[in-house]
């Protein structure tokens, strides 16, 4: 496969035609994701709506700016997000009722996105459609999510992120997980396979169960398992029916931290190519050349959207890019994101994998060491999906007044003379016209200064000395 | 990378009861509870790695002040030692670390 491109800006904005919305319509137009959509066309954007308590995930005005984009068009935009594999006993979104509960905490209806915010693959996650992957590296079929297999255009609108077993969380996990229904999740998550699956590769330590009685918690051990596969027997035994497991990794934080089960790294990596091959899948449920990538490459967290909280993002901002390619606008990330400095204070910094270079998500973000930061990358380019080779190409910002607010584009006295006038907000008939109420002068540079304070009863200066003249205008000479 | 902060912590400890006795019990208190969680999963993460570091070198500044005899900076590097070894423990049971 030849190269790609990757259309690009930067995380700066000092203006309407830079603000990160605009910039990521700006990317949508120059990387020709506008052509996709014809009038009519049933248009899914993908997006991962966030678990309960995550804050890192997209804010919401992106989808709703692009759902707008899409309409504009001429098409039937709708957003949508999956059902989650029972991955913790707490989950909140295992089933379309949580999930829209989920999302609409997080900002997400058709109220803020005016377009639906759908489930894709229904009320337990069973509504998909079936796709061979005969070209596929590990899997051989993937299940889509109907709604998401149904559309005629799709448009995976990704935060990019880390993530812990996925190491990074872009456009080839967005649709390589996020696109699968529930049932597909537990195929690329290796459920059931004789290597690669949680049942069949990890270390179950039942010798180290110390009973009930000394158990004060012992019913979580059985709880956490939607496929009722463990049991403590009457023997006061802790069993577990590991060849029916489904890789739901529902035990992944019950077990380990008790020391009854290690966790695989086989089986991260063998998701990590899967991941790869589902992606394929859905490429080629809603048909190749259909299928559009966004990147928002901000607020990188080290751990995905998925996860019930979101640390320090562990680079700064990178910017924000489009292709028609999922491989390689990954590959761009990562390339963005190890050329960057890290974040101070971050877990790029706690692992000293801040540095421009360091491979920042097999550092940060990855649970076991040796999980690369590629792997899914090297699998879609392996496999056909995409190229990890891609030209970056650099969009400047487009007109400004395509981005200004669009319900009333006439200027302020047209909009408001008459209604001032009626309502005037300004009280020109008190103090004399002045209008308020106030001192004629006070000592504004007695509000200025930064005075010692005391902090936990310790005085302190509360800033650290800076230089003046440092922060001089080079042309304020007043 | 937890082997190594038990066994730097052994040498801190050895003959340290010499000095002061309530130092020597702290250092081995800490060598038995890594011991207890030294099964744990969570050293097999990387998320192990920042605390299980921090007190690694915490207690080699600790066990060079004890090679060197300077008992008036050693007091100050065994609690900061000890604080490093409590974070350690804690981490250790996972709450509040989510893997996926």
């Amino acid at each position: 496969m030849g190269q790609s491109k990757v259309y690009y800006m930067d995380a700066h904005s000092e203006s309407t035609e830079t603000s990160l919305v605009s910039k990521m319509l700006t990317v949508f137009d120059a990387a020709g994701l506008d052509e996709l959509v014809k009038p009519n066309d049933i248009v899914a954007i993908k997006v991962h709506c966030g678990e309960w308590n995550n804050s890192a995930y997209l804010r919401p005005v992106y989808a709703r700016a692009l759902a707008d984009r899409i309409k504009e068009l001429g098409g039937r935009p709708f957003v949508c997000d999956t059902t989650t594999s029972t991955y913790s006993p707490w989950g909140s979104r295992s089933s379309e009722l949580d999930i829209v509960l989920t999302a609409e905490r997080n900002g997400y209806s058709s109220a803020t996105l005016g377009c639906p915010f759908i489930c894709a693959d229904g009320f337990i996650g069973t509504s998909d459609y079936r796709v061979d992957l005969p070209e596929g590296y590990l899997l051989k079929e993937a299940y889509v999510a109907q709604a998401i297999a149904a559309a005629d255009v799709l448009i995976a609108l990704t935060h990019f992120k880390g993530h812990g077993m996925g190491v990074i969380g872009g456009a080839l996990k967005n649709l390589g997980i996020g696109a699968q229904s529930k049932r597909g999740k537990l195929n690329v998550h290796m459920g059931g396979h004789p290597n690669y699956g949680y049942g069949a590769a990890a270390k179950f330590h039942p010798e180290r169960f110390k009973g009930k009685a000394e158990t004060p918690d012992w019913e979580i051990l059985e709880d956490c398992c939607p496929f009722n596969l463990y049991h403590i027997n009457e023997n006061d035994e802790l069993e577990w029916e590991r060849e029916r497991c489904a890789t739901c990794l529902g035990c992944f934080g019950v077990m380990g931290p008790r020391g009854l089960a290690e966790v695989p790294p086989v089986n991260f990596d063998a998701v990590d190519v899967a991941i790869a091959d589902a992606c394929l899948g859905v490429e080629k449920a809603v048909g190749r050349g259909k299928v559009g990538y966004i990147n928002m490459a901000i607020d990188v967290s080290p751990r995905c959207d998925c996860a019930n909280h979101a640390d320090i993002p562990i680079v700064p901002h990178l910017g924000v890019f489009a292709s028609k390619d999922a491989v390689a606008i990954d590959m761009a990330c990562v390339d963005a994101a190890r050329q960057s400095v890290g974040m101070p204070g971050s877990a790029a910094e706690l692992m000293e994998a801040h540095h421009a270079g360091d491979a920042k998500f097999e550092a940060a973000a990855a649970t076991f060491h040796g999980q690369s930061e590629v792997a899914s990358i090297n699998t879609g380019h392996e496999i056909g999906l995409g190229s990890r080779d891609y030209d970056l190409v650099d969009v400047a910002p487009a007109d400004g007044d395509k981005y200004k607010f669009p319900y009333d584009r006439r200027p302020s006295r047209q909009r408001f003379g008459e209604r001032f006038e009626k309502f005037q907000p300004f009280p020109y008939d008190r103090h004399d016209g002045k209008g308020f109420s106030r001192h004629d002068e006070v000592d504004l540079e007695a509000m200025k200064k930064h005075y010692p304070h005391y902090v936990n009863g310790e005085l302190s200066n509360g800033h650290v000395e800076v230089p003046l003249e440092e922060l001089v205008p080079a042309d304020d000479n007043d | 990378m937890l082997d190594e902060a038990i066994a730097t912590c052994r040498q801190i400890a050895d003959g340290l009861g010499v000095q002061n006795q309530a130092w020597e019990d702290s250092v081995v208190e800490i060598v038995e509870k890594f011991d207890e969680v030294s099964d744990t999963f969570f050293f097999k993460t990387m998320p192990s790695i920042p605390v299980t570091r921090n007190c690694n070198r915490a207690a080699s500044t600790a066990l060079e002040l004890k090679s060197s005899q300077d008992w008036d900076s050693f007091g100050p590097a065994l609690e900061e030692l000890i604080a490093n070894a409590q974070n350690v423990i804690d981490k250790a049971g996972m709450r509040g670390t989510t893997l996926t």
